[in-house]
C-alpha cells in the first residue's frame, strides 16, 4: 500500500484526475439469484484512489447485491474484477480485505457482548499485534479521524454512531484501500451525519477510495465526486458531481421516467366501493408499526395503483388486506362479502408465500382453492377438475412447464411468477391484490399481464396494483395513491398523473424507511 | 420421455445401487470379523426371504408398517414425530390392560375394539406434543423424544410394578385370553389379522388419504411451508394437531396389535431394543418417500433384514450388533442417494432448461 500513498496537496487536480487508476473495476457484472432474479445486470463500476464515489438508487436497484460482490460477500454469476488491472476472483469477504477492499454493512457485523477492544482484535484476522501496539494504532487512526473510541466497553453500550466509527477502524487496521458503505446515515441522527462525512472527507484525503450506496439525494449530492444511479440492476448514468444539474434530475434518473402511452382500455366510472379501508395500522414480524394509519376505497372496475418506495409499508398493507396479517387496528371490508371472504393475491414473495416449491404445477394452480376442487364429505380431490383448471392457467399467460405433474422448484423464476399471476387473476372475483406482478418477467410476458390486469378490471374487478415499476403503475392505474413512510401522503386522481410530482411524493421527508 | 419417468428412474437406479453399495460394507466387515462373508449373507436372505420364514418377515413387517405410516402423514407435513416409540408402548400397556379387563367379552366386538383403542391412546400420548407444538411452536423433536423416555420407564415401572405378572421371571404383564389373540389367517403360520389390517387394509388407505384427499394435501402443502400453507388459507394448528394424531394413532397401533397378535402380553421389550419399531419406523417412513405403497414395500424389506441378521447370528456367529450396524449402512446408503438423486435431477432440469430458452 505504501507505494501507491496518494499526494493530496497537488494542487493540478485535472492531471491527477486523468492519472489517477482505478483501485477496484467490476467489469460487466450480472448476478442472477436462485429463483430467478436478475440483481445486476452487466454492470460496470469502479472505484479510484481519494474519491467517494456514490452509488444511487431506489431500494431494489442492485446496489447493494453490487457492493457484496465487490467485498467478496457474493459471487458473480458472470463479470469480472479487476484490482489494480490485474484479474481477481474473491472467494470470502476475507479475499477482498487481502486485496484492500471492505465494507461497512448496513447492520453491522460486531459482537455486542464483548469490548471495543476485543471485537478489534478479532477483526485483525491474520494480523498480528500484541495489545499494546493495537491500542497505540487505534489511538492514531481515532485521533486522525476524530473519533473518540472508549476501548473498554462492551459493544452492546455503544451508539449507533460509535459502533460505525468503530467499524471503520477495525477496517482501517486491515489496511483496506477502499471502503464500502451499505446506507450509512440510516441508523444515524442530525449531528452524527455530520461527523460521519467529515470523517470520510478525512479518510479521502488520506487516499483512500469510499464508495457511499445510498437513496438519499442530498447525501449523495453532499460529499460525493462522482455518482452512479442504478435501476433496476442495470447502471443508468454515471456523472461528475460538477455535472449533476438539480436534485429533480437524480429523481428522475433514479425512478425512471419513460413515456406514459394513453390508456388503452375503456374506463368505466364506478362509485361502488367493493374494499373499503379503514384506519389500518400494520406492525411488520419484528412489531415495527409499518402502517400507519391508512384508509381508502376501492372502487369496482378500478385500478388502484399503490406508489411508494419499497419498505413503506406496502407489503403490510397488501398481506393485511389479504387477510394474512392479522392488523393492530383499524377495519378491512370487503363490501357486501362475510369475513371469511378472502381476495385474490399476487405476493411479492413467490418464492415462500406464492407457491409450495416441492408440489406439482397441477397442485400449485389450485392451491388456495383445494376445497373447491374436491367432491364428497371425505373431500376426495377431483383431479380431473384440477388437470383442467391447470391447463387453463398454464395456457392463459402461456407458463413453461416440463409437465402437469413436474414439481414448481424446476421451473425457472419467471414462469413461476405467470403461475401464480395466472392462477389469481383467473380465480378473481371481486378484488385482486397484485403486488409486483411483472417481476422478474420479460418485457413480452410483462405485457401480457398488464392487459390481462386491465381486462380483469373492465369485467368489474377491482384491483390494488402495487409495484415499484411507476411506469407500469401510471399505465394501468385510474386513480394513484403515493405511500411514505406507512401513510398515503396523497391520492391522484388519473387526469393528475405527474411522475414527476409522484416521485417527489415518494421521496417526502421520512419516505425512506430504513 | 416425460419428466417424472425420468426422475423415478433415477430414484430407482440409485435405490438398487445404495442396497448394493450397503451390502458390499457390509461384506468387508464380515470378512473384517473373520467370517466367511459368502455364508453370513447367505443366512441373512435365507433368514429374511426363504420362503418357508417369509411369513415371520412379514409378522416382523407389521409393526415397522404401522408405525412409519403414521409417520408418513406427520413428515408430509414436515412435522417430526420422534415419539412413536413412546407411543406405542402406550398402544401397548393400555391394551394389554383392557384385554386382560375384559377377558370374557366376544371377541368380535371386543378385538376392534382393542385395536381402535390401543390407537386412541397413542394418539392421546402425541396429543400435548401437537398441542405444544401447534398453539406454542415448542420443537415436537424435542418434545416427542423426551415423551418416550416418559413413556417406556412409566411402562417399565407398571410392568415391574402392579400390572406385572406374580410368576413371571420378566417385567410382563400375565397372558390375555386366548380369545382375544387375533385370529390366525394362514394356518401353520404365526400370521394374524394383524398382518392383514397393516399391509391390506392400512396401506391403501393412508395412500389413498395422504395422495387423494383434501386433507392429505393440505398437510403436503403445510410441510412445503407454513407461510405457504397460510397463503393457501390452511390453518396450520388444526393440521399439525392432525398430523400428530394420526401418526400417534398408527403407533399407538402398531403396540396393540403386536399385543394381540404375537405378545399376547405387554413386554418391556415388546420392541426389539436392537432395531426399535419406534425409530426404525423413521427411516422406513423416509426410505419410501412418504409414500405408503413404497413404505409397505420398505417395512418388508427391513423386517427381512431384521430377522435375517438374527439367523445369521445364530448360523454363522456374526455379532447381533453386527446386524444393526448392517441396517444402519443400508439406511445411510439410502440417504447418501437421496442426496445425489436431488443433484442428478437437477442435471436432467438442467437440461430441460437449455431445451426451454
Amino acid at each position: 500500500m505504501g507505494s501507491r500513498k496518494v499526494d493530496v496537496s497537488d494542487n493540478s487536480l485535472l492531471f491527477f484526475e486523468m492519472v489517477r487508476m482505478s483501485v477496484i473495476e467490476l467489469r460487466k457484472i450480472t448476478k442472477v439469484y436462485p429463483g430467478g432474479i436478475v440483481a445486476n445486470r452487466d454492470v460496470d463500476f469502479d472505484v479510484k484512489e481519494g474519491e467517494i464515489h456514490a452509488l444511487l438508487g431506489e431500494n431494489g436497484a442492485g446496489k447493494t447485491t453490487l457492493m457484496k460482490i465487490m467485498s467478496g460477500c457474493l459471487k458473480p454469476t458472470s463479470g469480472e474484477i479487476y484490482v489494480d488491472g490485474k484479474r481477481v476472483s474473491f472467494g470470502s469477504p476475507a479475499d477482498a480485505l487481502k486485496h484492500g477492499i471492505g465494507m461497512v454493512h448496513q447492520h453491522f457485523a460486531l459482537i455486542p457482548s464483548m469490548t471495543v477492544l476485543e471485537n478489534l482484535k478479532l477483526g485483525l484476522l491474520d494480523r498480528k499485534l500484541s495489545r499494546d501496539q493495537l491500542i497505540v494504532e487505534v489511538n492514531e487512526l481515532s485521533k486522525k479521524l476524530g473519533f473518540d473510541l472508549k476501548l473498554d466497553v462492551p459493544v452492546d453500550a455503544l451508539s449507533a454512531g460509535e459502533r460505525q466509527r468503530l467499524e471503520i477502524i477495525r477496517l482501517l487496521l486491515r489496511k483496506v484501500r477502499v471502503l464500502i458503505f451499505d446506507e450509512p446515515t440510516s441508523l444515524l441522527c442530525g449531528p452524527e451525519i455530520d461527523r460521519f462525512f467529515q470523517a470520510l472527507k478525512q479518510l479521502k484525503s488520506e487516499g483512500h477510495g469510499i464508495v457511499f450506496i445510498t437513496h438519499k439525494i442530498r447525501e449523495a449530492l453532499e460529499v460525493s465526486d462522482r455518482i452512479t444511479v442504478m435501476r433496476e440492476g442495470r447502471v443508468i448514468t454515471k456523472l461528475k458531481r460538477s455535472e449533476v444539474m438539480s436534485e429533480e434530475q437524480l429523481v428522475e434518473l433514479m425512478i425512471g421516467e419513460k413515456l406514459v402511452p394513453l390508456p388503452d382500455r375503456p374506463r368505466i366510472p364506478s362509485d361502488k366501493p367493493v374494499l373499503i379501508v379503514k384506519d389500518l395500522v400494520i406492525s411488520d414480524d419484528l412489531g415495527v408499526e409499518k402502517v400507519k394509519g391508512v384508509s381508502f376505497n376501492l372502487r369496482a372496475g378500478e385500478i388502484l395503483g399503490i406508489a411508494g418506495v419499497e419498505g413503506n409499508g406496502q407489503r403490510e398493507l397488501a398481506e393485511a388486506i389479504a387477510g394474512l396479517r392479522p392488523p393492530k387496528s383499524g377495519e378491512v371490508a370487503f363490501v357486501g362479502e362475510n369475513s371469511i371472504f378472502r381476495p385474490s393475491y399476487v405476493p411479492a414473495d413467490r418464492v415462500e408465500l406464492g407457491v409450495a416449491m416441492s408440489l406439482s404445477v397441477m397442485i400449485n394452480s389450485v392451491i388456495r382453492s383445494i376445497d373447491e376442487n374436491s367432491k364428497g364429505r371425505i373431500k376426495v380431490l377431483d383431479f380431473a377438475k384440477i388437470g383442467e383448471f391447470a391447463q387453463k392457467v398454464i395456457s392463459f399467460l402461456g407458463v413453461k412447464v416440463p409437465s402437469l405433474g413436474a414439481p414448481v422448484k424446476y421451473l425457472s423464476g419467471g414462469n413461476i411468477q405467470k403461475l401464480i399471476v395466472g392462477r389469481e387473476i383467473l380465480n378473481s372475483i371481486k378484488v385482486l391484490i397484485a403486488e409486483q406482478p411483472t417481476a422478474g418477467l420479460d418485457a413480452r410476458s410483462a405485457e401480457m399481464v398488464r392487459s390481462a390486469l386491465s381486462e380483469l378490471a373492465s369485467k368489474g374487478v377491482g384491483i390494488i396494483l402495487i409495484s415499484s415499476d411507476l411506469d407500469e403503475i401510471l399505465k394501468l392505474s385510474d386513480r394513484i395513491a403515493v405511500i411514505s413512510g406507512g401513510r398515503i401522503v396523497k391520492i391522484f386522481e388519473r387526469a393528475e398523473f405527474d411522475p414527476k410530482a409522484i416521485g417527489m411524493h415518494m421521496l417526502a421527508a421520512g419516505g425512506y424507511v430504513a | 420421455m416425460n419428466i417424472e419417468r425420468q426422475v423415478n428412474l433415477v430414484r430407482a437406479l440409485l435405490a438398487l445401487s445404495s442396497i448394493g453399495l450397503a451390502f458390499v460394507f457390509c461384506i468387508m466387515l464380515i470378512a473384517l470379523s473373520g467370517k466367511d462373508p459368502g455364508e453370513a449373507l447367505f443366512w441373512l436372505f435365507y433368514g429374511g426371504f426363504s420362503p418357508a420364514l417369509i411369513p415371520e418377515t412379514f409378522i416382523r413387517a407389521t409393526p415397522l408398517l404401522f408405525v412409519s405410516l403414521g409417520l408418513a402423514v406427520a413428515f408430509s407435513a414436515k412435522i417430526w414425530n420422534i415419539g412413536a416409540e413412546g407411543q406405542l408402548y402406550i398402544g401397548g400397556v393400555v391394551t394389554a390392560t383392557l384385554a386382560l379387563h375384559i377377558s370374557g367379552a366376544p371377541s368380535p366386538i371386543a378385538l376392534p375394539m382393542l385395536i381402535l383403542v390401543s390407537g386412541i391412546a397413542g394418539a392421546l400420548w402425541a396429543l400435548i406434543p401437537a398441542i405444544l407444538r401447534a398453539i406454542y411452536g415448542i420443537n415436537e423433536v424435542i418434545t416427542t423424544l423426551m415423551f418416550n423416555y416418559i413413556a417406556i420407564y412409566f411402562v417399565s415401572y407398571l410392568l415391574n410394578g402392579p400390572l406385572r405378572d406374580p410368576v413371571s421371571l420378566f417385567p410382563e404383564t400375565t397372558t390375555i385370553s386366548s380369545s382375544l389373540w387375533l385370529p390366525i389367517v394362514v394356518p401353520g403360520t404365526r400370521l394374524h389379522l394383524g398382518v392383514i389390517l397393516a399391509f391390506l387394509i392400512m396401506t391403501p388407505i393412508m395412500w389413498f388419504f395422504l395422495k387423494r384427499t383434501a386433507l392429505g394435501l393440505k398437510l403436503e402443502i403445510l410441510g412445503s411451508g407454513e407461510k405457504t400453507a397460510k397463503y393457501a388459507g390452511i390453518e396450520s394448528v388444526r393440521m399439525i394437531i392432525i398430523a400428530m394424531l394420526i401418526s400417534g394413532f398408527m403407533a399407538g397401533m402398531a403396540g396393540g396389535v403386536e399385543v394381540l397378535g404375537i405378545q399376547h402380553k405387554m413386554r418391556l421389550e415388546i420392541s426389539p431394543p436392537t432395531s426399535p419399531y419406534g425409530y426404525t419406523g423413521i427411516a422406513v417412513a423416509l426410505l419410501g418417500y412418504l409414500n405408503p405403497l413404497l413404505i409397505a414395500a420398505t417395512s418388508f424389506f427391513l423386517g427381512g433384514i431384521m430377522n435375517g441378521s438374527t439367523t445369521m447370528h445364530r448360523m454363522v456367529g456374526v455379532p447381533v450388533g453386527m446386524a444393526g450396524i448392517i441396517q444402519a449402512f443400508i439406511i445411510l446408503f439410502i440417504l447418501l442417494g437421496y442426496f445425489l438423486e436431488e443433484k442428478f435431477i437437477h442435471r436432467i432440469i438442467g437440461g430441460l432448461r437449455k431445451v426451454e430458452h
